[in-house]
């Protein structure tokens, strides 16, 4: 948009309703000549006017209804944000972002860090539920290394052993 | 509104994002591999066989023998109730039997039968890849040890 654009479009409305002054309704009407999108922009602000003004007229004096008013409004008019500024509202909510980050973090921890720093996950390791033995003498222990388990079956009492 | 479709959109990729980099599922296990190696110890020598090595080293601290051979290494695939038989020796024999999973864990019973006779029983709860020692049984001039290992098999 050029600069005559920032300066003469907020009185577009105004222009619109008649409510400017002769030498300012000039300069709008001139530039309108010239410039393409104020006059789309002017073309929306008509095409909005009209959709109130016929959902004002439908409605009785005591209740008016709007629903669905603006976002047809929005679909005839495409006058609400483009998607990149919808995208860039949306994405600046911390709304958004809060779940997102501490999922993001959540699973970066689970599949990156912790194997950097090798966390002392516990290790599962092998386990003996039961032990029976004829000679009635069992010894059950892990071996200081790995904790793998190791059962050592014991001679009879009396018989002497190997180990 | 709009605004809340371009919400749903993103929390829709960030869902999407989540399940691709989620960790991998256990998979479903049908049978399990059991490795059976038969180890003599010894005090009467010194040799020790190459493949033992490591077990050596981790024996050392709670075992006093010198000597350590590999008579026998089997490998046996059992689905779940299924039983399995490796001959020790003369008139012994090692029985498994895979009894079926348990959350991450195969139960398997071990039993030792000279004879005919069960001189020895044990239920194991192994995990994928574990194993566990059972050592004792006279055997010559030694003991047999037995290292027991088991992997999932899908």
């Amino acid at each position: 948009m050029e600069k005559t654009c920032e300066s003469l479009g907020p009185r577009l409305s105004a222009y619109l309703d008649g409510e400017l002054a002769e030498e300012e309704r000039r300069k709008v009407k001139k530039h309108l000549e010239t410039c393409q999108a104020c006059r789309e922009l002017v073309h929306e602000l008509e095409e909005t006017g009209t959709i109130l003004k016929s959902a004002l007229s439908s409605a009785s004096e005591s209740e008016v209804d709007l629903t669905g008013v603006w976002e047809e409004i929005e679909e005839r008019t495409h006058f609400g944000p483009s998607l990149w500024q919808r995208m860039k509202k949306l994405v600046g909510k911390p709304v958004v972002w809060l779940p997102a980050t501490v999922a993001t973090a959540a699973v970066a921890l689970l599949l990156f860090i912790l194997p950097i720093l090798k966390v002392q996950v516990p290790i599962e390791l092998s386990r003996v539920e039961s032990v029976y033995s004829r000679t009635g003498r069992v010894m059950v222990l892990q071996t200081p290394e790995s904790g793998r388990p190791l059962i050592w079956i014991l001679p009879e009492a009396g018989k002497g052993g190997s180990s | 509104m709009k605004s809340n479709s371009g919400k749903r959109l993103i929390c829709i990729l960030w869902c999407l994002g989540l399940f691709l980099l989620r960790p991998p599922l256990a998979a479903a296990f049908s049978d399990i591999l059991v490795n059976v190696e038969v180890i003599k110890a010894t005090r009467n020598s010194t040799e020790i066989d190459p493949q033992l090595q490591d077990l050596v080293k981790e024996l050392a601290p709670v075992l006093n023998y010198s000597g350590f051979s590999l008579l026998k290494k089997i490998e046996i695939r059992l689905v779940q109730k299924g039983k399995g038989d490796v001959i020790l020796s003369s008139g012994r024999v090692l029985e498994l039997e895979f009894l079926g999973f348990e959350d991450k864990q195969a139960r398997l019973l071990v039993r030792i039968v000279e004879k005919g006779e069960q001189t020895f029983r044990t239920t194991l709860l192994m995990v994928d890849k574990g194993s566990v020692l059972i050592g004792g049984p006279p055997h010559h001039d030694g003991v047999l040890l037995l290292r027991i290992g088991a992997g999932f098999v899908p």
